[in-house]
């Protein structure tokens, strides 16, 4: 019984640090419904590699409605961001009329952990939007640390 | 053997069968690698270390033993579990799961293959912080 609670409490952590933010709205289908997104939740050594310990995304096409959404509710978890790590927010527009916006930044740190949201819009010539969103919690120190982690050969 | 990126276009989309995908891991396995496929070769590693299967052995049923030793038995799987639980608190467990327009999976092998198309589309389109530090100060 009481080992049962406590592997309870210790997957709830995880959830309840994501589920406080404002993001949690997306990953939980508020803006778009599950059936249209492909959404990944993972906890454990597999993401040891990236100095993380959990992981969530959501990949959907969104329209451009549900896309402001998305971009606002990013924006109110966004002004709790740490300014003492590194944030940044790019645009780029490829060959193919791509346009994509990306945006990084860290959370204050919990128990000890630091975490991480990314944004990513890929907005296409005929108005539909890809949207990519995704939290992430861990001893990874900031995201430029993480970035070469992920793309360490 | 398919094309090898072929092959690595179809496991990113998921399409790849068991074969295939053993097929994958033997070629990353190898020393020479082209400059194009470098960079995936340490995933390809790490999924090849997951999905070697996994054995299980029956339990065998224990004997009755006398009270003393049944009391010891007792007072030893509670001192376990507590140690157990503890460690697990501090070392969470693993859970994996994908839900890939409403149809779940929980295989680790699946749930990665999307953790990682989406972590390299973070970083392909991540900004590029340490150029945007240069370019800041640059100057000083």
């Amino acid at each position: 019984m009481l080992c049962t609670l406590w592997l309870l409490l210790s997957a709830m952590s995880a959830q309840a640090q994501s589920a406080a933010l404002h993001i949690s709205r997306i990953f939980d289908g508020g803006v778009v419904s599950p059936e249209r997104m492909v959404l990944t939740r993972v906890s454990g050594k597999a993401l040891a590699r990236y100095q993380l310990s959990y992981y969530r995304s959501a990949r959907f096409k969104a329209t451009a409605t549900e896309a402001e959404t998305v971009a606002a509710l990013v924006a109110k978890d966004k002004a709790l961001c740490d300014r003492n790590h590194l944030s940044a927010q790019t645009v780029k527009r490829n060959s193919d009329g791509i346009r994509t916006e990306s945006t990084v930044f860290a959370l204050p740190p919990e128990k000890r952990l630091n975490r991480f949201i990314s944004l990513i819009t890929q907005k296409d010539a005929q108005g539909q939007t890809l949207v990519t969103l995704i939290y992430m919690e861990g001893t990874v120190k900031d995201v430029r640390q993480l970035g070469k982690l992920i793309n360490k050969p | 053997m398919k094309d090898i990126h072929t092959l690595t276009n179809r496991f990113f989309d998921g399409l790849t069968t068991p074969d295939e995908e053993q097929q994958l891991y033997d070629y990353f396995a190898a020393a020479d690698l082209p400059d194009d496929l470098r960079p995936l070769k340490q995933m390809f590693l790490d999924l090849r270390a997951v999905a070697a299967p996994c054995i299980t052995t029956g339990v065998a049923h224990p004997k009755r033993q006398p009270h003393g030793l049944q009391r010891l038995a007792v007072a030893a799987a509670v001192i376990a579990a507590v140690g157990l639980s503890t460690v697990l608190h501090f070392c969470p467990s693993e859970s994996y799961e994908l839900s890939l327009y409403g149809k779940i999976y929980t295989d680790k092998a699946t749930v990665m293959r999307e953790v990682t198309r989406t972590m390299y589309v973070a970083t392909d389109h991540a900004p590029d912080v340490d150029g945007e530090l240069r370019q800041a100060f640059g100057n000083y």
